[in-house]
């Protein structure tokens, strides 16, 4: 199944969002970032969802960590931002001392599983995995990760969604996908086996039919 | 499955309560604009002006930033949009224009040495700032795509500055209040005296005496409306009667406060009398009551639906002069109303050429005498054909209609060709307004809220007849550079 995130249309309100997404694709994916509507958890009724990171009913973001502990009960999150009072092994420890956690989304340096290092650690305890192919471009581009973790992370078995779009290799962009996206042949492959997966490029410039032309590149 | 309540918070929520956006926006355009100008005129003495643009994209990590700029002339207004002088090698501060030199703007990337980049803050700016920007803007592009103007700063006599406040709502539904407090009542004599103050009569003894009842009552507007009469106000003066607005006008708006976005509404002399409001789809009926509800609408002499908002009509708005953006619906629902309005200019952005029909067949709008149109109505084939056109003192449609005019009798009504603010949903920019009867098309320009580049004027321009002279008349906000005018009649006339 495609689906497409809300952020796609970020600041719109939330209904005006999803009636615009839901035309397009399979589903829609609840992300933070749009403005509250009244009653829109009744309102996304109308189409498959699932949910993301910090999405809220109520608000525009909710907050997702506090420390190694997490917030929320979405689908997939981002997981923890570094800093200089908060450290990727802390993290470690409290997975392996049991916290609970839910599907984990691939990031970029600056995030827990930042590089190819950390996506091995994650990969050898069997955590579910969101693989945002943009967040991976960049750190193939950043020279974090290598080509035998990128194979190993294609074939892992614990993929619970795909997340798409396009960047420069250095900034988290958003930016629509073409042909040549990286990833986005194996995110074909997975969508066609059952996986979902997320088309989550900002929409907000584009004409109907430079929409429809995005989601037709992952249903090709 | 849906998270859970507890602990919610968006990453600029600090940032995002009423009260502090509202002091944000107070010190933007009060003291953080004034102060960065001053900079600019220390460094190049022959800056006059300060535009300040706000623009929102994300940041390298997708997170939500809005980002503020500053865009200096050596003119009354700046240009805008801002294009950079191209091959600047060397920045000459103190150049001095040789004849025929154009006057200069300088921005953060053509005017380093005197315009900085301005740190104040990405994720703060958001929930005070939003709201003014389209939602286009990315890394990628450039300041004339990004950026909308929010506020200009002049050289007044005195050496410092005075600041202006351009910006318009684009994205309402980003500005809606938090806070929702129990509506305080409005008696009949409250009532009475607003309606005076809305219908133009004895403005200002009915504030006085409207200040005076308050006060007698112990009701805090009585308060804000007195500091609010009192001429030649101190700094203090002032800051007291905001702090006071700030802290309780929500309760003073009746069940219009739902629907007024935080930068919504101006207070004149310390009453509503301009209120731009969006109404949420899911809230059309309980905009109905507000609609009838004087409590709010008592004083109001303008009204403005904002992008994407609903539309109703009620009897509270009567006394209402500028009313508007109306679609089909609501104009039919205008016309067909019991109750009388006082509608002196009205817009219209109707779908339906034949609704345009409505106006002639109501007769409750005695005092119409302007006409604002766009949408696929909007066209002088259509015009032609409205009975009470050569009744009305001027009808302005969108600038590229320019092309379909032809010269008519030297009759009224006169007609104004403006551009049209897709962001804000105006007819906001550049404009050209015809009389037939001195044979003259004169131009003007509102600074900053539409993209005014110039080709859309030209190409207007080109289609007015050889027999016409062009006449453009610059204003508060239009400085033009002399030879932009030249250029502009020169092009004329080949």
């Amino acid at each position: 199944m495609l689906f497409l995130a809300l952020s796609s249309l970020q600041g719109r309100p939330m209904s005006d969002a999803f009636d615009e997404l839901a035309a397009l694709a399979d589903g829609v994916q609840l992300t933070p970032g749009n403005h509250p509507t009244e009653n829109f958890a009744a309102y996304t009724s109308r189409a498959p969802t699932r949910t993301h990171h910090g999405f809220s009913f109520h608000a525009r973001a909710a907050r997702v960590w506090n420390g190694s502990k997490l917030l929320v009960g979405s689908d997939s999150v981002h997981p923890p931002e570094l800093s200089s009072g908060y450290e990727s092994a802390e993290f470690f420890r409290e997975v392996d001392e049991g916290a609970q956690l839910t599907c984990l989304e691939t990031m970029y340096p600056g995030y827990v599983l930042g590089g190819g290092a950390e996506l091995e650690w994650a990969m050898s305890r069997r955590l579910s995995l969101a693989v945002d192919v943009s967040h991976l471009y960049i750190q193939k581009s950043r020279g974090v990760i290598g080509d035998a973790t990128l194979r190993r992370l294609f074939d892992y078995l614990h993929v619970a969604e795909v997340h798409v779009s396009a960047n420069d290799g250095r900034r988290d962009q958003h930016a629509p996908i073409e042909a040549n996206t990286f990833g986005l042949e194996w995110a074909r492959e997975r969508e066609r086996a059952g996986t979902p997966v997320v088309l989550e490029c900002y929409l907000h410039r584009m004409s109907a039919d430079q929409r429809r032309r995005q989601v037709a590149l992952l249903k090709e | 499955m849906p998270p859970p309540d507890d602990d919610e918070k968006w990453w600029c929520e600090a940032f995002a309560g009423d009260g502090t956006v509202l002091a944000l926006r107070r010190h933007t355009l009060n003291t953080r604009l004034r102060e960065e100008a001053e900079r600019i005129a220390k460094r190049w003495s022959a800056c006059r002006s300060v535009l300040l643009g706000v623009a929102q994209y994300w940041d390298d990590q997708a997170n939500d930033e809005v980002h503020v700029d500053v865009f200096a002339s050596d003119r009354n207004t700046p240009d805008w949009p801002h294009f950079h002088i191209e091959n600047e090698d060397e920045e000459d501060l103190d150049h001095q224009l040789v004849p025929g030199e154009s006057s200069r703007d300088r921005c953060r990337y053509c005017g380093r040495s005197a315009v900085d980049y301005l740190s104040w803050g990405y994720g703060e700016l958001v929930p005070a700032f939003e709201a003014y920007c389209h939602e286009r803007g990315t890394q990628s592009s450039s300041d004339h795509e990004n950026v909308r103007p929010y506020a200009i700063a002049r050289k007044n006599e005195r050496g410092g500055f005075d600041v202006e406040h351009v910006g318009r709502i684009v994205r309402p539904w980003l500005d809606m209040p938090g806070d929702h407090p129990d509506p305080l009542p409005l008696d009949d004599t409250a009532r009475a005296l607003l309606e005076k103050i809305a219908q133009q009569q004895d403005v200002h003894a009915s504030r006085h005496i409207l200040a005076d009842h308050w006060l007698e009552r112990g009701d805090l507007r009585g308060q804000y409306l007195a500091l609010a009469l009192h001429e030649g106000g101190s700094a203090e003066v002032e800051e007291q009667q905001f702090t006071l607005w700030a802290e309780h006008h929500r309760a003073w708006l009746g069940l219009l406060a739902l629907f007024l976005p935080r930068g919504g509404m101006d207070f004149d002399r310390g009453v509503l009398t301009r209120a731009e409001v969006y109404v949420a789809k899911e809230r059309e009926q309980q905009f109905r009551r507000a609609a009838d509800d004087f409590q709010a609408l008592a004083a109001l002499e303008e009204l403005r639906f904002l992008p994407g908002s609903r539309q109703r009509i009620g009897h509270a708005m009567q006394h209402i002069a500028k009313l508007g953006p109306l679609a089909d619906d609501a104009l039919f629902e205008l016309t067909i109303a019991e109750t009388g309005f006082d509608v002196e200019e009205l817009e219209l952005d109707l779908q339906e050429p034949s609704s345009l029909e409505f106006l002639d067949e109501a007769n409750n709008l005695p005092k119409l005498r302007k006409l604002r149109l766009r949408g696929e109505a909007a066209s002088l084939e259509a015009i032609g054909k409205l009975k009470r056109a050569p009744a009305l003192e001027l009808i302005e449609l969108p600038l590229d209609r320019l092309a379909t005019w032809r010269p008519q009798r030297a009759s009224s009504p006169r007609l104004r060709f403006t551009q049209l603010d897709a962001d804000a949903q105006r007819l906001e920019g550049w404009s050209v307004a015809l009389d037939v009867a001195a044979q003259t098309a004169t131009i003007e320009r509102t600074v900053a809220t539409a993209d005014t580049q110039l080709e859309n004027l030209w190409s207007a321009v080109a289609m007015i007849p050889a027999s016409f002279r062009i006449e453009p008349r610059p204003g508060p906000q239009w400085d033009p550079r002399p030879d932009l005018v030249e250029a502009l009649i020169e092009r004329r006339q080949r």
